[in-house]
């Protein structure tokens, strides 16, 4: 079976980059393929690694409260590549409360700090698993 | 009740710790004994308020003074924070502790093209002269005692213009009580990609701000060796002693380099430790450092006022060790790491507030935090007795322990060519990488409980929703940048460009200049934070425009 393809960075200028290298690492544990890409990175970075690595999953981490404008931003950035296929997560320090802005801003999961590995690889698994069948 | 049901509660009654380690890891014993102590009370630690200060840096303890309470805070403009200041003074704050946006931590203004996503998100927007006013407005700077959270290269430049406020009042240089953390080495591997901070320029910044403060401002501490953000990127409680006193001598190092006595500055150097979970391996851990310290100061760098062998610290509870799931239960964590602050003998203390991990404090979580320091001030007792676990077989044990790990990190380092090589060549961020990698993976596995996390959860849609605090909405993000656009605009501009080009004049006349007399003339003159950082950044070979966009107009 061919790995599922994940590409992870953060967009903000936001230095709390423990949780995403973590994660890095237990994805890659769990049997994915994980590039993480590193911090500061402008938006255009991040959506050329997805289509050059040609991955299934892109993740953005936000710690420190940028995350309801840059993934704006960036979903209609990424749609706008006609990446509609492409499965897009955030996660992070992120209030409950805007979970339903960033779903409805196009993020297609999100995962607050403390979320068990297992449920975000069962997540990406479950629609990336979706996404191969429909195609 | 179902079978499984039953069985589940037999478990419960029936179930053991089974992580018989501390927090950091460290093998624990099922009970100490005295022959588990060495017996030589004077050499190993002393009265409270003498060498090697294990058990104090005070006699009297907190019956001279109880430990400062400042809640860090920082948000929006500078109005928005100095509103804030004050509430927190109003519910009895007894020392202020603000932090910067990222912006402003790497030295680019409000109106960047690049920022505005991020303006007055993680900290306060300040980019002139006039924010130092408007967030400092009403705040006796004289009686207050004020912490300053920055970047070492936006160091200089915040402190030239605190300074030149406090002169615009009035008050002398002297008359200044308060902290700038300026820690040039943490900065790099807690944070920022190399380009946005610059580690040659900010360490010789970093010495600047030692040597100004040491001779003009015997109130105020230069450096703030910040442990505490080491702790919070994965490791354990030795590698925080290893990697901040590995820090702290390539300051001092620079210090006696640049010509100054170490008895001139050391007595100024302070420390910001965490507080962790594990609350006797912590109280442990800041006995250890305050003999190692001690003797450090002594026997490695001759140092003969005890005042330079006194360890200094202020605690940050540890914010890692709060989840989002269950949030009220952080009020709990944070009370423990407090009492263990203030058993281990910490000069301040900042507490989170119980929605770290969610956002920004609320004004209910703030008060909060600090009703937590006052409940551990005037209620517990804990205040009373100087070092009230000295003596404990286990805390003792454990304080042998933690300095002899320290000692061996630092070995480690040491072994890596010192802390600044020991970054550059990528070592430290890899034991960084590896030890959350680790603590994380013992999560996953359940080696490691957090309760609320993976043991004892509660399905979102059943978990307490706590308020958050609001962001700043786009117009008054814009507001803000405008607002610097026009100071810009506004000001004199021959002699803002006069004094920046004596600013890069008197930055490239070597490592051992000070530019902080000059750079009190550049704010004064109305230069931004931007122009004097980027003006210093290209006299150390960086580009003046971390992001690349900017030039200097001259």
């Amino acid at each position: 079976m061919v790995p599922i393809k994940v590409v992870l960075g953060k967009v903000s200028m936001d230095g709390h980059d423990r949780g995403v290298k973590v994660l890095a690492r237990l994805l890659r544990d769990s049997g994915m393929e994980v590039v993480y890409l590193g911090k500061f990175l402008p938006h255009e970075a991040l959506i050329a690694a997805v289509i050059q690595e040609n991955a299934q999953v892109v993740g953005l981490s936000f710690l420190s409260g940028e995350h309801l404008s840059h993934t704006r931003r960036f979903a209609s950035a990424l749609r706008a590549q006609v990446l509609d296929e492409v499965l897009f997560l955030v996660g992070g320090v992120i209030p409950r409360q805007d979970i339903p802005s960033l779903l409805a801003a196009g993020a297609d999961g999100v995962f607050l700090a403390g979320t068990p590995l297992e449920t975000m690889v069962n997540f990406i698994r479950e629609r990336v698993g979706e996404q191969e069948a429909r195609a | 009740m179902g079978d499984a049901e039953h069985a589940g509660y037999l478990d419960a009654y029936f179930e053991k710790p089974s992580r018989l380690r501390t927090w950091s890891g460290l093998d624990v014993k099922p009970f100490y004994r005295p022959d588990d102590v060495r017996d030589d009370y004077r050499e190993r630690l002393g009265d409270p308020g003498e060498f090697p200060f294990a058990r104090g840096i005070h006699r009297d303890m907190y019956r001279g003074k109880f430990w400062t309470r400042r809640e860090l805070c920082g948000f929006g403009t500078p109005e928005d924070t100095n509103h804030r200041m004050k509430f927190l003074l109003a519910q009895g704050s007894s020392g202020l502790n603000v932090i910067f946006d990222i912006p402003t931590m790497t030295g680019m203004d409000a109106d960047h093209p690049l920022v505005e996503e991020e303006v007055g998100v993680q900290g306060t927007s300040l980019s002139t002269i006039e924010d130092m006013e408007a967030l400092m407005a009403g705040l006796p700077l004289d009686g207050i005692s004020m912490s300053i959270v920055v970047t070492s290269h936006a160091a200089p430049v915040i402190l030239a213009m605190y300074l030149a406020v406090a002169e615009t009042r009035g008050l002398e240089r002297s008359q200044l009580r308060g902290t700038i953390q300026n820690d040039p080495l943490h900065h790099r591997f807690c944070g920022y990609p190399p380009a946005y901070s610059p580690l040659n320029l900010g360490l010789k910044t970093g010495i600047d701000c030692l040597e100004f403060c040491a001779r003009h401002m015997p109130h105020w501490y230069p450096i703030n060796v910040n442990a505490y953000d080491l702790r919070e990127e994965g490791l354990g409680a030795p590698e925080e002693i290893g990697f901040s006193f590995a820090m702290a001598r390539t300051y001092i190092d620079g210090a006696l380099e640049r010509g100054l006595a170490i008895d001139e500055f050391a007595p100024r150097m302070v420390f910001y430790c965490s507080a962790h979970i594990d609350l006797l391996e912590e109280v442990a851990k800041f006995r250890a450092m305050r003999r190692m310290w001690a003797r450090m100061l002594r026997d490695d760098y001759g140092a003969r006022d005890p005042r330079s062998w006194q360890f200094k610290f202020g605690v940050h509870t540890a914010g890692v060790s709060l989840v989002p799931q269950q949030p009220l239960n952080n009020i709990v964590r944070v009370a423990f790491e407090a009492l263990a602050a203030v058993l281990g003998g910490a000069q301040s203390l900042h507490c989170c507030s119980y929605d770290e991990p969610i956002s920004l404090p609320t004004e209910t979580a703030h008060q909060i935090a600090i009703r937590t320091q006052q409940i551990l001030a005037y209620e517990t007792g804990a205040a009373n007795v100087a070092d009230p676990l000295g003596g404990s077989y286990y805390v003792e044990s454990l304080t042998d322990r933690l300095e002899a790990e320290g000692l061996a990190v630092l070995k480690r380092i040491d072994a890596q060519g010192g802390m600044y090589r020991a970054i550059e060549s990528g070592w430290a961020d890899q034991e960084l990488e590896s030890a959350a990698y680790r603590y994380q993976r013992e999560v996953e596995q359940r080696q490691r409980i957090v309760v609320g996390a993976n043991a004892f959860v509660v399905p979102t849609e059943q978990d307490h929703e706590v308020p958050v605090h609001p962001r700043a909405s786009t117009a008054e993000v814009q507001a803000r940048r405008e607002r610097v656009a026009q100071f810009r605009a506004q000001r004199d501009a021959g002699a803002v460009r006069a004094a920046l080009s004596r600013l890069a004049e008197e930055s490239r006349k070597g490592e051992h200049h000070n530019l902080i007399p000059c750079l009190i003339e550049v704010v004064r003159a109305g230069a931004t934070l931007g122009e004097a950082v980027g003006v210093m950044r290209e006299a150390y070979g960086h580009a003046y425009d971390p992001a690349g966009q900017l030039h200097l107009d001259a």
